[in-house]
């Protein structure tokens, strides 16, 4: 029988704190769960808000000249994110999914940061009230969230 | 179970929020998207009933979008554009100004109006 804290140690890898190692899977449910409220909340009020957000989205970067495209695929992409993040066997895919989702949301935040910071946010609901740099912090914390979700996932016993 | 338990938990959870998140709408209000170039401020002195409910992420002297609250007599005919004398306040200084405003679409509530022209911003 082997032992994963003895086997992490002799492979020279730093093993999981106690407290993230015991309560591994609870905490990866708890990091989905906070996804899918995430991503369903967002994308019910974009598509409440489906008009504004087209008309908003044309003044965007990049992005104006598909306005409605654009309109149509975050909220899409945001609910079949969460419907991977609920069924178990696409968790991890859906946990990849998330991680790509609030990465290209964060490098496209950095952007207007830098080039349009003028605009506001089309995210949805109280997301909207965030300024640009919280906005830009949220997301990063989010990135983070889906990277520990994600490793913690892949070191859930089998 | 309880995996599926604390899903479903987010699930309603972001409902119900979005639900008790969103603005109270009467039949008299209505959103607007104010498509302009200035102030993050705006207060309409005639016709009186305009009320500006949020403006997120908005500054004076360049172009965004904002969300507005318009009476909807003012939206009965979207066709024409409108003519308003309105005292405008940018960053808390009065100006008059008269400026006139296409609305794009009007749907459920929302309308979408253009500023094309902002004069005597002095």
């Amino acid at each position: 029988m082997s032992n994963p804290t003895l086997s992490n140690q002799l492979q020279g890898r730093q093993p999981l704190p106690g407290f993230f190692r015991s309560r591994r899977s609870v905490i990866v449910e708890i990091i989905g769960a906070l996804f899918i409220f995430l991503f369903v909340y967002t994308a019910i009020n974009k598509i409440i808000a489906f008009d504004t957000l087209k008309h908003v989205l044309k003044k965007y970067p990049l992005i104006g000249d598909f306005s409605t495209l654009v309109a149509w695929l975050l909220p899409a992409a945001e609910l079949v994110v969460a419907a991977m993040l609920f069924i178990p066997k696409t968790k991890l895919v859906g946990l990849y999914s998330a991680l790509s989702l609030m990465s290209a949301f964060t490098i496209y935040l950095f952007y207007m940061l830098v080039f349009t910071p003028k605009l506001p946010c089309t995210c949805g609901g109280m997301l909207q009230q965030l300024s640009w740099p919280q906005h830009l912090i949220f997301n990063l914390f989010f990135v983070l969230l889906a990277i520990v979700g994600i490793r913690l996932f892949k070191k859930q016993p089998k | 179970m309880k995996k599926f338990l604390l899903s479903l938990c987010a699930v309603v959870l972001a409902v119900g929020f979005t639900a008790f998140t969103l603005p109270s709408k009467n039949s008299q209000d209505v959103t607007v998207v104010f498509m302009g170039d200035e102030t993050n401020r705006m207060q309409v002195e005639e016709p009186t009933n305009w009320q500006v409910v949020s403006v997120p992420n908005c500054e004076d002297g360049s172009e965004f979008a904002c969300v507005f609250d318009i009476s909807e007599d003012f939206i009965d005919d979207s066709s024409t554009p409108h003519r308003l004398s309105s005292s405008l306040e940018i960053n808390s200084v009065p100006t008059t100004t008269g400026f006139i405003i296409a609305l794009n679409s009007v749907k459920q509530g929302e309308a979408t109006v253009l500023i094309s022209n902002i004069e005597n911003k002095d």
